[in-house]
């Protein structure tokens, strides 16, 4: 389990961080998601122990991170810029992470390097920067991880690599419950990897919820009502986060559990009455209330 | 569990696969090395021995780490390999990989000091170890004993060696740490390693300036160069000393310290800037500020003495310093900010905050704030002063004290330190003078001869207080305090030919000293080598030695003759008045001290004159066919005044030659023969009034034994006046001096 705890952290003056909070369940895949400049590279960083914050903590299954030898053996971070060592071929990064990393394992290596199609004998400088990626992502998940922490990993990979990435990482999950980090401001993505969500903004924790959780809270709701009826009483003991009129049709956002929905709505014996599902993006639109303008901001 | 980090931890991989991307670093060293050094012994190996050869030099000065290439390869190896080892530091991409793998911070920083410090090291030994198997007994020049090619020498460079790289890795290592980028970094790397020398110089440069006395020439370049081992190794090829190699030692451990400590503070995030930490930006910005104000002030106080400043005193100076803190500041800025707009408010309060430091800095030292100046010890609380001018001031090597001293290393010369009350009590009195007559003798005028006094009290538990002043030759020729130190015989035992290290010379020439300088000295030079007549020569000198006064030291007229004396056996090291034509000698161990013979001297003449050997050592009138003076007043010429002499030979000489510097002077030639012994009895070294002197130029007959041999060298400038007279005359100034001015000369000048 992963544990920022009131996470402060500024730069010349400029506060990245503010008293910023997480939780990262062992074995889920969590998303951190935010505009560009809300935080999420310099909450990684603090996580991989690359900056230490200037108030607060980072731990991991109870251990700070910071300087943490042992919890870095068991950490696999593909970060955002990549960097290799010069003249090397991913063979030669190999044996170096072969020579730190304990858990390594070096069948996984060679076929991931296989199954990508990389020769591990070429420069990785000489590598497009989608192979770089992959070859960063080879490493990384040959050292069998028990974190892996992705900053902004999919940048750069087309749609197969895509999914053969997320397979690999899907099934270390599950087979090993490794605990992944994931940031991205991409919705759509995360939507279908993500168990649970987190969303900076301005340095700070905005929401952080399970996805089913957040999905079973708040409904989409198209209802369509004889033009006489007054609904405002029934729609009174619900909580409506939006509610707009298209026409004869009522569309409601609303944050209640379904079944209370469906009761309260078809005691008012709708003529039209659909329960649709919402997406991430407007399941966060819709929670926020539109108030926040960086949040509307991550509508892709 | 809390981890726990060991500050001394290494990670065996990290450094292994340094080793392996690096090695490139150790492979061009060593080439370097071996190149310059071991390749030449190589080729020369069948004859590299032989003396004749000169390979002896190289190998000297390789062996006393004094030898260029190597010098630069001790530098610039260790400088380059912190940058390389430390590069990933100075991106955000490396940075960030680097530190995310799984190392402490400590790992990091121990196991890429420890891995650039095995690549800088390695092609040393391997270095050491050829020179060791090359290792052959070695002389400089034929018939010496000394073997400058030991398998002891090879092992004292290595030492030397390792010290000086791993303090400049060190120093540029904590330049890395502070530094954002990899050009900060080199910079820094070669700056930080001639900061320390460099501030103490300048800080020696206003102390010079600003303080009455201050000495900052003797100790300079020991004090500066000693601060740090790649310094002192070129300055000097003795071995560190114990003293100075724990402060090397203690040195390195703080900055390894100090580099440890930094480089776990460092804020990642700020990788790319110029510097890293707030407090070396200021740090660097100031020290720019305060080199390039230096650089203004000084240079705006030249101007002054050029001629071309319309301010008087240090006006110049501080409106070289107000320009400077200006500018440079403001450089400063930009270099630590990396960018040109800093003309801001930060900025402004930088400029205002460095402008009072600054100021407060020079303003102290100008108006002494500490008291310098004045200081002087009490003479009962002092255990000794030492007055090495006292014995200078017959400008000979006769008070060399290379002749007068056990030696323990080669380049120790003790001085002699006063430790008689009334000689310590004399020298106190006679500096208080100096200090309270200051203001006297420095509106005197440059005009008049002056001589350069420093004397160094010691004293216990504290260090030793030195002074340097150039007073007038007046005060000193004056001085019953400095009278009674000179004959006193705490002075007159030190330097007795009784005290000499190597007791009798091998031989000892005697000649004129005109014809010495003017390379005649072969129609005088006398050479004394019989065993029994140099005892006999020795005690006469010293009798005369033993009462001289001190009018007689200090007396400017020519000498009865110059002495030279040979003597073997004494340790390498220059003589302050070196007989030049022996200095040469390929036997570092000979050193010739000379000395006057004075007119006053009358049993080392009455000895010569018994053995024969005074003949030629006075110039024969005989000889000479004219004598012209000319009386000096400082004054330019005009070109009326040329025009208007109605001096005969002037007009000559400004037809022929109208730039004469001559033309114009007043002047006379005395032919007559007795006015001749006069002006050869009574001539002078030097002038003591330069805006009032007569000097001579000897014309010589050509039926001299020398003439001709003149006019090889002298005779074109004045063929004029000799073709008038056919004599030879040689460019080469006789001086007469108010004081004891002939009165042949005072009648015809009136």
């Amino acid at each position: 389990m992963i544990t920022v705890n009131q996470l402060t952290k500024s730069f010349d003056g400029f506060q990245a961080l503010s008293r910023l909070d997480m939780n990262v369940k062992k074995g889920s895949i969590y998303g951190l998601v935010g505009t560009n400049g809300a935080g999420k590279t310099t909450v990684i960083k603090h996580i991989t122990g690359i900056y230490q914050g200037d108030q607060g903590q980072v731990q991991m299954d109870g251990e700070l991170v910071y300087d943490n030898k042992k919890i870095k053996e068991r950490m696999g971070y593909v970060p955002d810029d990549l960097y290799f060592f010069g003249g090397y071929g991913l063979g030669e990064m190999g044996k170096f992470y072969e020579g730190i990393y304990p858990n390594w394992s070096q069948p996984r290596f060679l076929s991931m390097i296989q199954r990508f199609g990389l020769d591990s004998r070429q420069k990785i400088s000489s590598f497009s920067k989608g192979m770089q990626k992959q070859a960063m992502f080879i490493l990384t998940l040959s050292t069998m991880p028990d974190y892996l922490i992705l900053d902004e990993p999919i940048d750069g990979l087309d749609p197969i690599i895509r999914k053969l990435v997320w397979k690999y990482i899907i099934d270390d999950v599950a087979e090993r419950e490794m605990t992944v980090l994931v940031s991205s401001h991409n919705l759509r993505e995360m939507e279908n990897i993500c168990d649970s969500i987190g969303i900076i903004s301005n340095g700070k924790m905005m929401i952080e919820r399970d996805l089913d959780e957040l999905r079973s809270d708040i409904h989409k709701v198209q209802v369509a009502f004889p033009a006489e009826k007054d609904i405002a009483s029934f729609l009174a003991s619900l909580q409506v986060l939006h509610r707009e009129k298209r026409g004869s049709v009522e569309l409601l956002i609303i944050r209640n559990r379904k079944e209370e929905v469906e009761n309260v709505l078809r005691k008012a014996q709708p003529l039209v009455f659909d329960m649709l599902p919402l997406t991430l993006e407007e399941i966060f639109i819709y929670e926020l209330g539109g108030a926040d303008d960086e949040i509307q901001g991550i509508i892709f | 569990m809390k981890s726990r980090e060991s500050y001394f931890s290494f990670s065996g991989a990290l450094i292994r696969e340094n080793l392996k991307r690096f090695w490139a670093i150790s492979v061009l060293s060593f080439i370097g090395y071996f190149l310059s050094g071991v390749l030449p012994i190589l080729f020369s190996l069948n004859r590299y021995q032989d003396p004749n050869y000169g390979m002896g030099y190289m190998v000297r000065s390789m062996l006393n780490n004094q030898y260029f290439p190597h010098g630069v390869l001790h530098l610039v190896v260790p400088i380059v390999a912190s940058v390389i080892l430390y590069r990933y530091m100075h991106s955000s991409g490396s940075s960030t990989m680097i530190h995310g793998l799984p190392f402490t911070r400590s790992q990091l920083f121990n196991s890429n000091l420890l891995s650039g410090l095995i690549l800088v090291w390695l092609p040393l030994l391997v270095t050491a170890g050829l020179l060791l198997l090359l290792a052959r007994p070695m002389f400089l020049y034929e018939g010496s004993t000394e073997d400058i090619f030991t398998k002891v020498l090879v092992f004292q460079w290595i030492w030397k060696s390792l010290v000086v790289t791993l303090s400049v890795y060190l120093v540029a290592v904590l330049a890395g740490v502070v530094s954002g980028n990899g050009v900060m970094h080199m910079f820094l790397g070669f700056w930080f390693n001639g900061l320390l020398p460099g501030l103490y110089a300048v800080c020696v440069a206003y102390f010079g300036k600003f303080l009455y006395g201050f000495d900052g020439a003797g100790q300079l370049m020991e004090i500066a160069t000693g601060m740090m081992p790649y310094l002192k190794a070129l300055q000097s090829n003795e071995p560190f000393s114990s003293g100075l190699m724990s402060y090397y030692l203690i040195g390195m451990v703080a900055l390894l310290v100090v580099s440890s400590y930094a480089y776990r503070q460092r804020a990642w995030e700020k990788a790319g800037d110029s510097l890293v930490f707030q407090g070396v930006k200021i740090m660097i910005c100031y020290l720019i500020a305060f080199f390039g104000m230096s650089l203004m002030a000084f240079y705006f106080d030249t101007i002054r003495w050029s001629g071309a400043s319309f301010l008087d005193g240090h006006a110049m100076f501080y409106v070289g310093l107000l320009v400077g803190i200006l500018v440079f500041l403001y450089i400063g800025r930009m270099v630590v900010l990396k960018s040109p707009r800093v003309f801001n408010k930060g900025s402004l309060k930088h400029l205002a905050i460095y402008t009072l430091i600054a100021l407060t800095f020079v303003v102290s030292v100008d108006m002494d704030f500490t008291g310098f100046e004045k200081r002087v010890p009490n003479p009962q609380k002092v255990e000794g002063v030492s007055l090495p001018d006292l014995g200078r001031m017959e400008r000979t090597g006769r008070y060399e004290d290379l002749f007068f001293q056990p030696f323990e290393t080669e380049n120790e010369t003790h001085g002699l330190v006063f430790q008689e009350p009334e000689n310590v009590e004399a020298i106190a009195q006679f500096h208080r003078r100096v200090i309270s007559e200051r203001a006297a003798y420095e509106n005197q005028g440059s005009s008049y001869q002056t001589h350069s006094l420093s004397l160094s009290y010691q004293r216990k538990n504290f260090w030793d207080l030195t002074r340097s002043y150039v007073v007038p030759y007046s005060m000193i020729r004056d001085s019953v305090q400095l009278k009674k130190v000179f004959e006193s015989s705490e002075f007159k035992d030190r330097y007795s030919f009784q005290s000499l290290t190597v007791k009798e010379p091998r031989w000892i020439k005697a000649y004129n000293l005109f014809l010495y300088q003017t390379t005649m000295d072969q129609y005088s030079m006398k050479t004394i080598d019989g065993r029994v007549e140099i005892r006999e020569l020795m005690e006469k000198l010293e009798q005369d030695y033993r009462e001289r006064t001190w009018e007689q030291h200090l007396d400017t007229s020519a000498p009865y003759a110059q002495m030279e004396m040979a003597f073997y056996g004494l340790p390498n090291q220059t003589l302050s008045y070196p007989a030049y034509a022996y200095e040469a000698s390929m036997d570092p161990t000979l050193k010739v001290m000379t000395l006057h013979v004075r007119k006053s001297d009358r049993h080392t003449i009455s000895w010569l004159e018994e053995r024969g050997y005074d003949e030629n050592l006075s110039i024969k009138t005989e000889d000479v066919g004219c004598i012209t003076v000319f009386h000096e007043t400082g004054q330019p010429v005009s070109v009326d005044e040329i025009a208007a002499s109605n001096m005969a030979v002037a007009k000559q000489w400004t037809k022929e030659y109208p730039d004469a510097y001559l033309s114009g002077k007043a002047q006379f030639c005395f032919e007559n023969p007795e006015d001749i012994a006069i002006l050869l009895e009574e001539y002078e070294m030097e002038p003591d009034n330069y805006q009032d002197y007569y000097f001579g130029v000897i014309s010589f007959k050509k039926s001299s034994p020398y003439a001709n041999r003149f006019y090889e060298h002298y005779g074109s400038f004045y063929q004029s006046m000799d073709a008038m007279r056919d004599t030879i005359t040689v460019d080469y100034y006789i001086y007469f001096n108010n004081h004891s001015l002939p009165e042949i000369i005072r009648a015809e000048f009136q």
